[in-house]
């Protein structure tokens, strides 16, 4: 099975290897199948203009059945963006990343919707229950289960146990 | 699964949006008509009932196989050999790969099954290895390699003695032996036939030539006539009934001899129907006798028929088929159908103009003819007036003549006198 994961996301790394990533978005590294980084930037008007993000992709073996577990990195003095979605310890309340996640989805699909996540944003503020989230946050974001709601940033979210 | 490397650039239709390689037992969902490789659907559908493409509720019985072209589609695709970075490089299509790499392949891993005190030897290894294995471990094969080398000794030596066939083989001469082609030629009897041979030869090779033309000539000529008479037949087709072969003219008097007879029956049984009536009743007999006859004929009897004026269905029958030339009077076959049936439909408006006419110039006859008719009878009314008139007059004269004789004779007074006078003059007026 993991043969099957690697030979998808080998499929996808040669992909944008050869048609390149859409604006905004680059590979900062792909050295194995586990763990793959990328830099997004919301290009355009927006309250995140000029700022550049990085976002972490890791796959298990059950990639692309399963979703990848996608954060933003905020470590090394990178930090998260300030959205009603986004978490201060990087994790990203994004319904296609839970239970809207479909195998046809793709990384860059991922991150362009992510992108345009961002781009939407009329105003810059922490999810409302951020402090509690992030005081008891699992390491892995697939380990919440989210409460996708799109209209309100009242998202609750429970920790999933191992 | 998808563990093949494929030689060819794939078709982005016939590839699994799970895998993204080549659909492997594709199938189809049966309520939205997405395809995917079974197992990568089986194994989604494990994770979440939805189909992977739009979301709707999905189960595992709601999948069904994929159209059979699909599956041959990917199941043609060319793959290169797993085991083509150990060095085979064999490439086939897909469906046959297992089976070279279960009974070909030399880099395959095979098991040893050789059996030694009961016991199964069972250590893995490459195919290619495998015989080596077995003769070093289990002592196999060595009889049969001596064998095998006796053999091709044996064949060797034959080779060696055998070599020399003679030069004439290809015309039939069956010596194969030692004897060198100089010292067997004096000897063949081949020989002598050699010039025979090589004229019949060219001979047969220039008829070869000349077949091959001919032939090639036979299919121009037989494509032209397919050609044609395909074009006859497109040709016959937009005539219709206004189509007429040679054949067919040629073998109209029989038919007509018996259309005649059926509207000669026709006729007997309806004679007492009006003689325009016996058109229409014989008409379709006749039509239904002689398809490529122009069916609307009987309508257009030939002229010197209409100027005699008797018109029955025996000399009708006639003017169908026109003994002379089988020409229908009024219809001019030699021009295009088209032409000939403008013609027809502007005879139809003049005719139907012409009955208008006719219809209205007899009104405006009767009309006169009523006003003419109502003049004399009133000139009559008045003649009729002026005799009756007259009559009064000698009536009066009458009537006073014999009153006064009464009056002499009878002796009677004169207001009886008057009484009965105007009596006797009311009795005469009403005459």
């Amino acid at each position: 099975m993991a043969s099957i994961s690697s030979r998808r996301l080998a499929k996808e790394l040669r992909e944008i290897q050869s048609e390149g990533c859409p604006v905004g978005i680059s590979l900062l590294e792909a050295n194995d199948f586990a763990k793959w980084l990328f830099t997004i930037e919301v290009m355009g008007d927006s309250v995140y203009q000029g700022e550049v993000y990085t976002l972490q992709f890791r796959f298990d073996s059950h990639y692309p059945i399963s979703s990848p577990a996608v954060q933003f990195v905020v470590t090394d003095g990178k930090e998260a963006p300030i959205h009603p979605h986004v978490y201060s310890n990087g994790h990203i309340c994004a319904s296609i990343l839970g239970n809207e996640w479909s195998p046809v989805l793709s990384v860059i699909a991922v991150c362009v919707t992510l992108q345009s996540m961002l781009a939407s944003c009329k105003k810059k503020e922490r999810p409302t229950d951020n402090d509690r989230y992030v005081r008891n946050a699992p390491e892995n974001p697939k380990k919440t289960l989210f409460h996708y709601d799109g209209e309100h940033y009242n998202f609750k979210s429970t920790y999933l146990q191992d | 699964m998808s563990l093949y490397n494929y030689v060819d650039p794939i078709n982005a239709n016939l590839t699994c949006c799970i895998c993204r390689a080549p659909f492997t037992e594709p199938t189809t969902t049966l309520t939205c008509a997405h395809t995917f490789c079974a197992d990568c659907i089986l194994r989604a559908l494990s994770n979440a009932p939805s189909c992977p493409v739009d979301r709707t509720p999905l189960a595992p019985t709601d999948l069904g196989p994929v159209n059979p072209i699909v599956r041959s589609l990917v199941d043609e695709l060319r793959v290169e050999c797993v085991y083509k970075a150990d060095g085979c490089g064999y490439v086939s299509q897909r469906q046959v790969m297992p089976l070279h790499l279960r009974d070909e392949c030399d880099y395959a891993e095979v098991r040893c099954e050789e059996k030694e005190d009961g016991k199964t030897c069972g250590s893995s290894m490459r195919r290619m290895e495998l015989r080596a294995h077995q003769k070093k471990v289990h002592g196999l094969w060595e009889q049969e390699q001596e064998e095998e080398s006796l053999l091709f000794e044996e064949t060797d030596s034959e080779e060696a003695k055998e070599n020399h066939t003679c030069p004439h083989a290809s015309i039939g001469c069956p010596y194969s032996g030692p004897l060198e082609p100089s010292e067997h030629l004096p000897g063949c009897p081949y020989e002598s036939l050699k010039g025979f041979f090589t004229t019949n030869n060219a001979k047969m090779s220039l008829l070869t030539e000349q077949n091959m033309v001919l032939r090639h000539k036979v299919d121009t000529l037989e494509h032209t006539v397919h050609m044609l008479r395909k074009e006859m037949n497109a040709a016959k087709n937009a005539l219709g009934p206004w189509f007429r072969s040679s054949y067919q003219t040629m073998s109209l008097p029989a038919h007509g001899g018996v259309a005649r007879s059926i509207a000669g029956a026709v006729g007997v049984a309806s004679s007492d129907l009006p003689i325009r009536m016996q058109p229409a009743v014989a008409g379709p007999s006749t039509a239904g006798f002689e398809d490529s006859v122009d069916v609307l004929a009987p309508y257009f009897p030939a002229q010197d028929e209409m100027r005699r004026g008797r018109w029955t269905p025996s000399s009708m029958a006639d003017s169908v088929y026109g003994r002379a030339g089988g020409v229908v009077a009024p219809l001019d076959l030699g021009t295009t159908l088209e032409g000939t049936l403008e013609g027809l439909r502007e005879s139809v408006v003049g005719l139907a103009l012409g009955v208008d006419s006719v219809g209205r110039r007899g009104e405006i006859a009767l009309t006169n003819e009523t006003l003419r008719l109502g003049e004399e009878l009133m000139s009559v009314r008045a003649q009729m007036h002026g005799l009756r008139m007259q009559v009064h007059g000698m009536m009066m004269d009458r009537n006073a003549s014999l009153t006064m004789r009464e009056e002499a004779g009878a002796g009677m007074g004169p207001g009886g006198a008057y009484l009965r006078a105007h009596t006797n003059f009311g009795s005469i007026t009403k005459l």
